[in-house]
């Protein structure tokens, strides 16, 4: 069998590999991905009470003349939420690719305990 | 300073809900002994059965339950009557034919800290073999009478008719919990909902009044359908009626105050069209038979009629106050109960033990890439007859294997969990390397240390088993969070060096092996050979490693299906073989000896039986030919004597055995040899090689013959040996199958390995942590 991309790889280099892939997996739900959870959870609690608090008939009234507008802009708040999703997960993917090729090549030989 | 009382965890009222499902019924009861939260009891509504229910909760659980009857066939009335009697802070459901996880009770319990949670649900997974799939994670349901029962991802909602603000998120009835104050403020459940749409119409009763409802990714029951008054054996046959009038009163009821009567009528008749399209498109394809598809039409025609007057005209019948009954909160577990054995949610037959055991029973999680029925090699199979023999002890056993995609089963009382290493390929980049192989086994070690990290969450497994080969458990050894017992069989190591297959991918994996092994808690071997064979292989030193002798064993064949050879002399004589073909299992000097048995016994037939592994091994390479092909050219007088049956199924592979006067495998070198146990089980004589696991197996002139690895000439005299006496041969082979009943049972075989474990627990309790923690650290 060829190997014929990079250098050959080591046991240390896998370990280190799998350390990397476990540190990802470990802390899955990112800080990023539970902010976006918590805005989508607001941006439907805003959706099913738009207004509140005091003067609520006068308030409703008033929304209820603006109603289209409102639909409109949650349209693109919920595209942005979307855009920013993917591009949270292209950002991980990203990172992860980062990540792997730091493991292959700036790897510390644990065996040896110098950089290899 | 002021001091706060952390938060109290609530007392958990389990309401059971049954009727006509008495094993059922007892299994999830029995379940509810493993629950890790001690803080509950249960109530039991009988509806108006007609089996002996009520018979069996009076004498295996007496006053350990409430039991309470309900003259209707309601689920709503039956919940609200198990609601009036339940004195817990909290209400939990569960179907009777469902089982919950050990932590179930306690994942739920713990969102209720905060007071304003107003419910909480978890996960489910339908179990049964044929169905297996994951049922309900993170449902919603609309006002419309639209339900999601799984939502991995939010971007994943579906579009629903009904605005935004009149979705809600909703639990699946077999496996959601509520404060019990809350239930009782909005008077429980809508009676009218006798069957389905229940667990919906409470979502959005709580949803539209604005109350807390917390999904959790966890708490998973797992659900094993079974048929009823209203599901029968088809799974088409269904209450279409129920269905279909549960779902327009929904929509009538929930629709019209919010979204407007019209509106939500209209939706209604599109639902129902949509009904009988399905219908008619299930019978089409020719799922369901014409009888159920007159049936079904006939029963949504009911419902749609039905539903539609009751929506439109009748009143919910929610009862005005439902009275709690006042009564003592009464704990289910009692002093037995951490002793009794494991219940998985479909029992195994013949295994319904309700007497404690002498020791608790273990939680534990074998990792097997393969599992029969799908994949009959040796690890597959040893992993298969362990499992089976764990669990007919008593212990909970989850086995993570292979497949398209995640989902879980429950299979002769053990739970297999499938995953797919290939839908998040991590180590992909590895495989455009070259090293496909370590990265496929990277991939699928992965995947499987992402389900043990669950089922430690869920069932508190208390240790991992791995074979070595393929470092299955390698990613879970380095997570370092449970002990692991790595099962030694033949390593790659040793496969490359028989086959001379020595390439930059086959040493890694050889030298990860070797890392593997230094990680693990417990090494388990299946004979002294294979400890000898490991610790040469990989230089361990046997003081130090924790190494331990587990021989394997199989479920031995019932005495009615075994027929022992016959005392006289027979026409025509079979020899079998089998195994793959290639030098390893000595397949070339059976070649050469098979024509000096022919010379004696020319009535002999041999029945070669494996796939050929001649390119695996690098015979082709150097010969240009496979096996077969090489028997007819170098030996082709004998090749009428001779059949290559290529691969066999395991049906067909018992036949052979049973259908054979002698058994030989002349293996270089086997680690353990089950095939020897397999012709054993059969009552058949054997021939194997001094070489490894056969020393131990085989009593040379007892059970069988022993003969020097590579040595044609001895193994055709061993063969004409036996063949010579039908008397010997007949003898052997009850001495045989009488060896493997006492020693390599997969109960034995479950023992030795039960033994191990528990020593190796207890020396990691002993210590305050898991063993894991003292080794050389890898980060």
């Amino acid at each position: 069998m060829r190997h014929s991309h990079g250098d050959p790889l080591t046991v240390p280099k896998v370990l280190s590999r799998i350390r990397t892939e476990l540190e990802i997996t470990v802390n899955e739900a990112s800080p990023i991905e539970r902010r976006l959870a918590q805005i989508r959870s607001m941006q439907r609690e805003f959706r099913e009470q738009p207004v509140g608090g005091r003067f609520l008939a006068v308030k409703r009234l008033v929304y209820w003349f603006t109603a289209s507008a409102f639909d409109r802009q949650a349209k693109v708040v919920e595209a942005l939420l979307d855009l920013i999703e993917e591009l949270a997960e292209e950002n991980r993917r990203l990172a992860l690719q980062f990540a792997r090729a730091a493991g292959d090549d700036g790897v510390r030989d644990e065996e040896e305990g110098r950089p290899e | 300073m002021t001091v706060i009382d952390p938060p109290k965890s609530p007392s958990i009222s389990v309401i059971v809900n049954t009727c006509d499902r008495r094993d059922s019924l007892r299994t999830l009861l029995r379940s509810f002994e493993h629950q890790s939260y001690p803080d509950f009891e249960v109530v039991v509504v009988v509806g108006p059965t007609r089996d002996d229910s009520l018979e069996m909760l009076t004498t295996e659980f007496g006053h350990r339950i409430c039991v309470v009857r309900c003259p209707k066939f309601n689920l709503s009335a039956s919940r609200n009557l198990g609601l009036a009697h339940a004195a817990g802070e909290v209400v939990a459901f569960i179907d009777d034919d469902a089982v919950p996880c050990r932590n179930w009770m306690s994942q739920i319990s713990k969102p209720y800290v905060d007071p304003e949670v107003a419910g909480v649900g978890g996960r489910t997974h339908i179990v049964n073999p044929e169905q297996g799939q994951l049922q309900f994670f993170r449902g919603l349901a609309t006002v419309l009478g639209e339900q999601t029962d799984v939502l991995i991802r939010d971007k994943d909602r579906p579009p629903f008719a009904a605005p935004d603000p009149y979705v809600f998120p909703r639990f699946h009835g077999t496996n959601m919990s509520y404060r019990r104050r809350v239930l009782l403020d909005i008077n429980g459940f809508d009676e009218n909902f006798e069957y389905l749409f229940d667990d919906a119409d409470i979502g959005v009763r709580l949803g539209l009044e604005k109350r807390r409802l917390v999904q959790l990714p966890d708490a998973v029951v797992y659900h094993a359908p079974t048929s009823g008054r209203n599901r029968g054996e088809d799974p088409y046959d269904l209450n279409w009626y129920s269905w279909l009038r549960s779902l327009v009163y929904f929509t009538l009821k929930n629709g019209g105050p919010t979204v407007g009567r019209s509106k939500s009528l209209s939706h209604a008749l599109r639902m129902t069209s949509t009904f009988f399209a399905h219908v008619d498109e299930v019978a089409d394809s020719g799922k369901m038979p014409p009888h159920l598809h007159a049936k079904a039409r006939k029963m949504l025609r009911r419902g749609a009629a039905v539903g539609i007057l009751q929506g439109l005209f009748l009143k919910r019948r929610i009862p005005k106050k439902i009275a709690a009954i006042d009564r003592d909160f009464e704990l289910f577990l009692g002093p037995e109960s951490e002793r009794m054995p494991a219940s998985p949610p479909i029992p195994v037959p013949g295994n319904e033990r309700a007497t404690p055991l002498n020791d608790q029973p273990l939680r534990l999680c074998l990792l097997s890439v393969g599992f029969p029925p799908t994949d009959t090699h040796g690890v597959s199979r040893s992993t298969h007859t362990l499992a089976r023999g764990l669990v007919e002890l008593g212990h909970e056993v989850h086995v993570i294997t292979s497949g398209r995609r995640l989902r879980v089963t429950c299979d002769e009382g053990v739970f297999i969990h499938q995953v797919a290493g290939e839908e998040n390929p991590r180590y992909g980049d590895l495989a455009a390397r070259g090293y496909q192989n370590l990265a496929f086994w990277l991939n699928h070690s992965h995947a499987a240390f992402e389900v043990v990290e669950s089922l430690q969450r869920d069932n508190a497994i208390q240790l991992v088993d791995s074979p070595l080969w393929g470092l299955e458990g390698l990613v879970t050894a380095m997570r370092r969070s449970l002990p692991i017992a790595v099962r030694v069989v033949t390593s790659m190591k040793q496969i490359a060096q028989v086959h001379d297959q020595i390439s930059p991918e086959n040493d890694l994996l050889g030298e990860l092996e070797g890392r593997f092994l230094s990680m693990a808690d417990l090494i388990v071997s299946n004979s002294a050979a294979t400890t000898h064979a490991i610790e040469e292989v990989y230089g361990l030193d046997p003081e130090e490693a924790p190494i331990g002798i587990a021989p394997y064993g199989m479920v031995p064949a019932p005495d009615s299906l075994v027929s022992p050879l016959p005392e006289h002399d027979v026409d025509e004589l079979s020899v079998l073989f089998v195994g793959r073909l290639e030098k390893r299992k000595g397949i070339l000097d059976l070649f050469e000896a098979i024509p000096v048995v022919l010379a004696r016994h020319p009535e002999a037939k041999f029945i070669v039986a494996g796939s050929d592994n001649s390119r695996q091994d690098g015979f082709f390479a150097d010969h240009g030919m496979d096996y077969p092909t090489f028997f007819r050219k170098s030996f082709g007088h004998a090749t009428n004597s001779v059949d290559f049956t290529g691969f066999v199924d395991e049906a067909h592979l018992e036949e052979l055995y049973r259908a054979c006067d002698l058994f030989v495998a002349p293996s270089l070198y086997e680690s353990f040899g089950l095939i020897f146990l397999e012709a054993m089980n059969w009552a058949r004589p054997v021939i194997g090689c001094l070489a490894g696991g056969p020393e131990e197996i085989v009593i040379d002139g007892e059970t069988g013959l022993l003969v020097p690895p590579g040595a044609a000439e001895k193994l055709a005299d061993a063969m004409i040996e036996l063949l010579n006496s039908s008397e010997r041969r007949r003898e052997m082979g009850l001495a045989g199958r009488r060896r493997l009943i006492e020693n390599y049972s997969h109960i034995a075989m479950a023992r030795s390995f039960e033994h191990l474990y528990r020593a190796r627990l207890v020396d990691a309790e002993g210590h305050g942590v898991s063993k894991t923690g003292t080794r050389t650290e890898l980060s």
